[in-house]
């Protein structure tokens, strides 16, 4: 038993084409991600504050209430302004520099100056044309009903108070953090190369090694044993490199639930592996086009948990959620989903079941074709 | 009275329409290297396979060591090597660990492993190459770790399917001496081939195959007194007439006379003189001659006769 399954631990390490697969395409794929995604969260980031000057040149009600206003955009969790209350001269010097991004002049009214348009002066273009408008809402009421007036003014400040977050469960949606999930269900799946190898070389009408097998005073479900478990580690050891390059080099967060994060991947390299057993085991055209087959239905399959595209996973649960219950991609996505985002084990406990139920009936069905003795032709 | 060692009776094996294998029949006696000879596609590989039990047949008995032969007799398995046309070795393996596992799949006890896999390696000569991966060996030290992985935990039944397909004369020459070693040392051998001349120089019984049939049996004299031809000579001449050809046929022992591109070939029964009475012809009636060879019969010849075709057709 050992003897064997060091060896086919050996083979399955030592094939290029499954570690490039299975270790390099995760890694550089998972690289490419995390570039990709800080660079998006640089440019929010920046976009949140932007530096302006305000300069009053009539002290008023106006001065007062855009301040106000000013103050608030300042305030919480991503302020968006970064203001400097400068006379007219200071004001244009900053502008001059590139050290602002424009000039709110308050008398009567509020007038922007802005350097250059973009998506920053555009923002700010939006504060004041907001603010003005309230402001001239505010006044025609004032003229005609002003007892209303108060009213309408708590009603305003009031409205930024009406959208409250409420977190159901823990809180932790990091959208990105879904791409390296899929990209970890994709791994899983990719583990197929390793049992679809070892199948064919245990099914002696598919290759002369087979043959030389089948041969052998061993039995054949041993064989099969031996190199389904073998796959499994070797899968898991590649994972697990893979996840230490996510958490220790690109610095990615799971949530610190480690060893559910573990369970899950062990659980994805078992559906990975039964997945490719199943297709070696009844497919019976050459190895280039099981290989094909079995890289474009995992791509498929990862598709459709989101690791192309983060919500088609939710329009497939809108339309054809069946599809979602039975993608081994999107219950593993899921299932690493719901242990960041709820407070209980019941949805991801029932992720796993699936996946479990899935790579048993994917094992029923190969042994029932691996437990042939004899075949018609070779 | 050696034991019989395989016994197959009428094996009947189909592939739809197609019969690959009919009616064959053989016994294999212990301490026999048995030739199955035959072109492509006349049976032999087919008929392995079904001795082997990796195949289902349609009709027929095979026993191996005097028990019937199915796919669970592992305690038959544990005394047979293959050694496969295809090179069936395992691509990321060295040459060492490729036949440290199989011979692994037969001996369980570590030690007497170890002494078995160098002593497989040495046979084959491949102690240079222990580390090497199968990709970096050349045609011929492929076949010979092919070899080495089909003979480590010394089997007492050894099957050759074509093992010297695609190989340089060197390498052959060693595969075919080796395979003669293995035989001195007990093992009884199976030997499939196209090639006459390896059949020749290492079996001691051979069966030519055509059609999925066992069309002859028996030692390669044997074979050759089975036919026409005891003697084919053959004399380059610059001309011959139609009258000349036809006196020729009417001499002693002679039943075959082709005259074309100025060689003469005369296919003589076996019959002492027959050179001799020949070229006696040519010389009274002053005809030049060339060059003049004389052959024994071949195995080519006795299946020329026996098929009506050339073995390699």
């Amino acid at each position: 038993m050992l003897h064997s399954f060091k060896y086919a631990f050996l083979c399955s390490i030592r094939n290029k084409s499954q570690l490039f697969w299975t270790l390099l395409f995760p890694i550089i794929l998972g690289t490419f991600f995390h570039f990709g995604f800080n660079s998006i969260i640089e440019n929010t980031e920046n976009f949140s504050q932007i530096p302006v000057a305000i300069v009053t040149l009539t002290e008023g009600e106006t001065s007062e209430t855009f301040i106000e206003v000013a103050e608030q955009l300042v305030s919480g969790e991503t302020p968006l302004l970064n203001p400097q209350f400068v006379d007219s001269q200071q004001a244009e010097k900053l502008l001059e520099n590139e050290e602002i991004d424009g000039i709110f002049y308050i008398d009567d009214s509020i007038r922007l100056v802005v350097a250059e348009e973009g998506l920053r002066s555009s923002i700010l273009k939006q504060i004041s044309d907001s603010y003005l408008q309230t402001f001239s809402t505010v006044a025609a009421i004032a003229q005609t009903r002003p007892d209303l007036v108060t009213q309408v003014i708590e009603d305003i400040n009031g409205e930024f108070q009406i959208n409250r977050e409420v977190i159901l469960g823990k809180g932790e949606t990091d959208t990105f953090l879904n791409y390296f999930y899929a990209l970890i269900a994709m791994q899983c799946l990719f583990a197929c190369y390793q049992g679809f190898y070892r199948v064919v070389n245990i099914q002696a009408n598919m290759s002369s090694l087979a043959a030389r097998r089948c041969v052998s005073p061993v039995k054949k479900m041993h064989m099969v044993l031996v190199d389904f478990i073998a796959s499994i580690c070797t899968q898991f050891v590649l994972l697990l490199i893979v996840l230490a390059y996510f958490v220790f080099i690109l610095g990615i967060n799971f949530s610190g639930q480690w060893g559910f994060v573990l369970l899950t991947s062990f659980v994805g390299c078992i559906v990975g592996v039964s997945y490719g057993t199943f297709i070696g085991s009844v497919l019976k055209s050459s190895k280039r086009t099981a290989e094909g087959l079995l890289t474009g239905l995992s791509l498929f399959l990862c598709f459709l948990s989101g690791l192309m595209l983060q919500n088609i996973k939710n329009v497939i649960e809108n339309y054809a959620p069946i599809i979602n219950r039975i993608n081994p991609a999107a219950l593993l996505t899921d299932a690493f989903y719901s242990l960041t985002v709820y407070d209980n084990y019941s949805r991801y406990m029932h992720n796993i079941i699936s996946l479990l139920i899935i790579a048993a009936i994917f094992c029923t069905v190969s042994i029932l074709n691996l437990r042939r003795k004899r075949y018609a032709s070779i | 009275m050696k034991p019989t060692v395989v016994k197959v009776e009428n094996l009947v094996k189909r592939y739809k329409e197609l019969l690959a294998v009919d009616h064959f029949s053989l016994n294999i006696i212990e301490g026999e290297i048995l030739g199955l000879l035959g072109p492509n596609g006349s049976g032999k590989t087919t008929t392995i396979n079904c001795l082997l039990s990796l195949l289902q047949y349609d009709k027929g008995a095979i026993e191996i060591f005097g028990k019937p032969m199915s796919p669970d007799r592992y305690d038959l398995k544990q005394d047979i090597g293959i050694i496969s046309q295809n090179v069936a070795v395992f691509e990321e393996l060295t040459v060492y660990e490729n036949v440290d596992y199989f011979c692994g799949l037969y001996i369980k006890d570590k030690l007497k492993r170890k002494d078995l896999v160098n002593e497989a390696i040495g046979f084959v000569g491949l102690n240079d190459y222990l580390k090497f991966y199968p990709s970096k060996l050349s045609g011929g030290l492929s076949r010979r770790l092919n070899i080495a992985c089909g003979i480590a935990h010394k089997p007492k039944l050894i099957i050759m399917d074509e093992p010297t397909v695609a190989v340089d004369p060197q390498s052959r020459n060693r595969i075919l001496k080796g395979i003669q070693t293995l035989n001195q040392n007990g093992a009884t051998i199976i030997y499939t081939s196209h090639y006459m001349e390896e059949v020749e120089q290492i079996c001691s019984r051979i069966i030519i195959m055509d059609k999925g049939r066992n069309l002859a049996e028996g030692t390669t004299e044997e074979l050759k007194l089975m036919i026409k031809t005891g003697e084919t000579i053959r004399i380059e001449l610059l001309d011959l007439s139609k009258e000349h050809i036809e006196n020729i046929k009417m001499l002693k022992h002679v039943f075959s006379v082709v005259f074309e591109d100025s060689l003469l070939t005369v296919r003589c029964r076996r019959g002492s003189h027959n050179l001799v009475t020949l070229l006696n012809y040519l010389h009274e009636h002053d005809i030049n001659c060339g060059r003049v060879f004389s052959e024994l019969p071949t195995l080519n010849d006795v299946f020329l006769e026996i098929t009506g075709k050339q073995l390699r057709d």
